[in-house]
């Protein structure tokens, strides 16, 4: 349970405090409503270049780093398709630094032409490091490209390609800040030893004064059902062979959100489930095999992949995996087995609940898909999965025409 | 209101750090059982400690990782499917972690099934037998996973950085290759856990510890047989450091290099410990750090590039890793050196100082706020022989250390000549 209680102030901006006066520090977590699906499909990889961009000093704050080690803080954010989030984490005496530096760079940036040339070169470097220069580094790349033909979900957060981020200029850099980086457009929350009066008293302070924007409506396109299974041979500078499987499955709201997600555990969660079960322990095809599903706000990719074992032939294992699919459809999960997953998933819960910044972001982050309480209602709609639906999940989203493929294929194919 | 936004708010400095400790009793066979009570989930961790059980103690080259990994893969009585089964219906984790001076079996679990894991547990490190045919499927997949790891650049790099530094037949500078893990046998599993493992290891237990719990460790510990007293063997073979400052592993095709730069160091009993790891947070322990500032955020070369220190029981080493756009590498590699050097050269100013300081005491105050990193924190002092001052000392010799003994610190100890260079990439 994470109790919370939340205001909004007159510029739009709506905050929410947790207590926990048994830590001695305070997180302060911002959340943009704004992620790589907002992005202009000849711009990609803007809304996390963009968050480079948030740490390169503001209108008022040369460095926005070096004030925030000074009182003992530290501070990270990330990107992805839906959100931008960023979190501070510092001694909760220091609270006021955080709310000084955060107030500021929504307020405006400095939008300094240097830095815009320097984080673009660190992007093009992270790039390479996590994405080209490693072996499968792409594959989720272009499983999601093959999967998605029209929703933004297609490129990849870091962007499609390396001359996205080359292009960018610095009235991008403005227009995407005026558009999304508004408090309108933002949750804010205060998580650890603090008083509701003291964040009531300091968000008006800092973020008060900082204008509404104009409401961002969002207007993505929707993916049409997919029709016929898609294939994709890669042929790449790996080791091993590989396959990895993508199946459309419904959104972040969707009634049946948790029983994909469910079914996404029984299938390869853990050393019990199935498919690691059957294909790694009893019939030795793969190295290793997991499933997991993407967690996106619209309709997301319930993912399985797998690397193979000398000598055993791609074909071979995507009938393989088929057939455990298949005995899912058949309704051969019964009450224990789920049972199971649903005690994984809830005591999973309650791991992430002891850290201070996992109980701010998801609250941030339930915030924006309407409502903070869905953090505590979580665990019920996992126990509320039944047998039957698992089953007609597994038929409605583990169907051949609603499935992508990539094989990985080593280049130097010898002893595989 | 009318507020001046380019004056920070006041703030305090960090003097204190309270930090709950272990306590340690003795179960009726002796075995210690060191406790921390903390935290308001409903949660433990338990960790068997099995300190004769490290990559060090081993004859054989994987002996340690494949006797600690093959732990959970069946008992007289359970296969290794019924192992994992049973650990998921708990909504549990078994984490089995071989280390180079000790090992340890770790669960996580919500307090109310603690009874049935400390059984599980009890089970796994009492009764194993390492089966001949889940071996073999161990092996296949350990050697799939060689093959991909060894083309992961960074993982290459530190491997070569460690062999360079300690020797490649060294405990602490080997890695297990394709042929060690051919070569294992079940019988070589057998004798590590009988000589190292069996009847040999301490309990830790953190979070919700309630008297429950502790009848159900007594139930399931406390009757087994142990040696009259656990000896502790320590001591290890020369080091055997690499010839030559340069080591390159060539990656024609690579987009980067992956770089390493590292030097052999004391250990954590050192009275210059703590400034050493201040003059290490300067040059490159945090995100404000002078390589950062450098490499990163002036020059654009990277994604990341930092320095750490790496601490065993009986060495330790520093060092500096990045992945650099590939025709930099020596550049970046120069401005290493030049950055050293003017810490041994130059005095830190005031501003810098203090933002370290505070840094780094805010880490410190922060790392201690879930129960399993408290146990984190307790191994980090007493497989040390370190008490619970080291923290102290430790916040201490930040709030006084100032820029004059900085300056000697790193004249000391960091110097350029006594560094090693791996490069996994190229030069151009």
């Amino acid at each position: 349970m994470i109790d919370f209680q939340e205001f909004t102030l007159d510029n739009g901006l709506r905050v929410l405090v947790h207590q926990d006066i048994s830590v001695p520090m305070v997180t302060v977590n911002v959340l943009y409503d704004v992620g790589s699906r907002d992005e202009d499909e000849q711009k990609t990889g803007f809304a996390h270049l963009f968050e480079h961009l948030m740490f390169g000093g503001s209108v008022n704050i040369p460095f926005y780093d070096e004030p925030l080690q000074r009182v003992g803080g530290e501070n990270n954010a990330f990107t992805s398709p839906d959100i931008t989030n960023y979190y501070i984490s510092l001694p909760a005496e220091n609270l006021e630094t955080a709310f000084w530096l955060e107030s500021d760079r929504m307020l405006s940036l400095s939008f300094d032409p240097k830095v815009l040339e320097v984080q673009r070169k660190v992007v093009i470097e992270e790039y390479k490091q996590n994405y080209l220069n490693q072996p499968y580094g792409d594959a989720t790349i272009k499983l999601k490209e093959l999967a998605y033909t029209v929703h933004p979900y297609r490129w990849p957060t870091i962007g499609r390609t390396i001359q996205h981020i080359e292009d960018a200029t610095l009235d991008d850099v403005k227009a995407f800040f005026h558009k999304f980086y508004v408090p309108n457009n933002a949750v804010l929350v205060v998580a650890g030893n603090v008083e509701l009066e003291t964040v009531k008293q300091l968000s008006k302070k800092w973020f008060g004064s900082i204008a509404a924007g104009e409401k961002y409506r969002r207007h993505l396109p929707a993916e049409p059902p997919q029709r016929e299974k898609r294939q994709l041979e890669v042929i790449a500078d790996v080791p091993v062979h590989a396959i990895y499987k993508a199946y459309h499955m419904p959104g972040r709201l969707h009634a049946s959100y948790y029983t994909a997600d469910l079914l996404s555990d029984l299938l390869g969660r853990s050393k019990s489930s199935r498919l690691y079960t059957q294909l790694v322990k009893k019939q030795e095809l793969f190295s290793g095999i997991n499933s997991y599903i993407t967690g996106a706000i619209d309709p997301g990719l319930l993912v399985i992949q797998g690397k193979l074992n000398p000598g055993v032939s791609l074909e071979e294992v995507d009938q393989a995996i088929d057939s455990v699919v298949q005995e899912i459809q058949q309704g051969s999960v019964k009450e224990e087995e789920l049972q199971k997953v649903k005690n994984q998933a809830e005591s999973s819960i309650i791991f992430a609940e002891m850290e201070l910044l996992n109980r701010a972001m998801n609250l941030a982050y339930a915030t924006i898909l309407g409502d903070p309480n869905l953090v505590n209602r979580e665990s019920e709609m996992i126990q509320a999965v039944t047998t039957q639906q698992i089953q007609q999940a597994a038929r409605e989203i583990l169907h051949d025409s609603n499935a992508s493929t990539v094989y990985y294929i080593p280049r130097h194919n010898g002893k595989a | 209101m009318i507020i001046d936004r380019t004056i920070a708010p006041p703030s305090q400095p960090i003097r204190e750090v309270n930090l709950v400790e272990a306590t340690t009793k003795y179960l009726s066979n002796g075995i210690p059982v060191h406790m921390i009570q903390a935290g308001k989930q409903p949660v433990l961790g338990i960790e068997l400690l099995f300190r004769n059980g490290g990559i060090k103690h081993e004859a054989l080259t994987g002996a340690c990782f494949f006797t600690i990994k093959m732990l959970a893969e069946g008992t007289s009585s359970k296969t290794a499917f019924d192992i994992s089964e049973y650990v998921d219906k708990y909504g549990a984790f078994l984490q089995l972690s071989p280390g180079v001076d000790y090992s340890s079996v770790d669960i996580y679990c919500l307090s109310k099934y603690a009874k049935e894991l400390l059984q599980l547990l009890s089970e796994l490190t009492s009764d194993p037998t390492f089966p001949e045919e889940e071996l073999l499927k161990f092996k296949t997949i350990q050697q799939q996973r060689l093959k991909v790891n060894n083309e992961k650049p960074s993982v290459l790099a530190s491997k070569k950085m460690k062999s360079v530094l300690f020797g490649s037949d060294h405990p602490y500078g080997r890695s297990m290759d394709a042929e060690d893990i051919e070569r294992i046998t079940s019988a070589d599993l057998l004798s590590f856990y009988q000589d190292n493992l069996y009847a040999g290891f301490e309990i830790i237990v953190s979070g919700d510890v309630n008297e429950e719990v502790l009848l159900a460790i007594d139930q399931y510990f406390g009757k087994q047989p142990v040696a009259p007293k656990l000896h502790i063997q320590n001591g290890m073979p020369p080091f055997s450091p690499a010839d030559g400052k340069k080591h390159i592993i060539e990656k024609p095709d690579s987009l980067q290099s992956s770089v390493r730069i590292g030097m052999p160091l004391f250990t954590k009993t050192h009275p210059d410990y703590h400034q050493v790891r201040l003059v290490n947070t300067i040059l490159g322990g945090y995100f404000g750090s002078r390589l950062m500032k450098n490499i990163r955020e002036e020059r654009g070369l990277t994604y990341g590039i930092n320095s750490g220190i790496v601490m065993h029981q009986e060495a330790g080493y520093f060092i500096i890793g990045t992945d650099v756009k590939k025709e930099f590498t020596q550049l970046v590699i120069d401005e290493v050196y030049k950055e050293i050097q003017q810490l041994r050269n130059e005095l830190v100013d005031e501003v810098e100082l203090i933002t370290v300081k505070n840094y780094m005491a805010g880490r410190l105050l922060s790392s201690v706020d879930t129960p399993f990193a408290l146990a984190e924190k307790f191994k980090n002092i007493y497989l040390y022989g370190l008490d619970y001052d080291f923290y102290k000392k430790y916040l201490n010799a930040i709030n006084t250390i100032d820029a004059d003994s900085i300056r000697e610190t790193a004249e000391k100890y960091f110097v350029a000549s006594q560094m090693k260079e791996v490069v996994v990439g190229g030069y151009a």
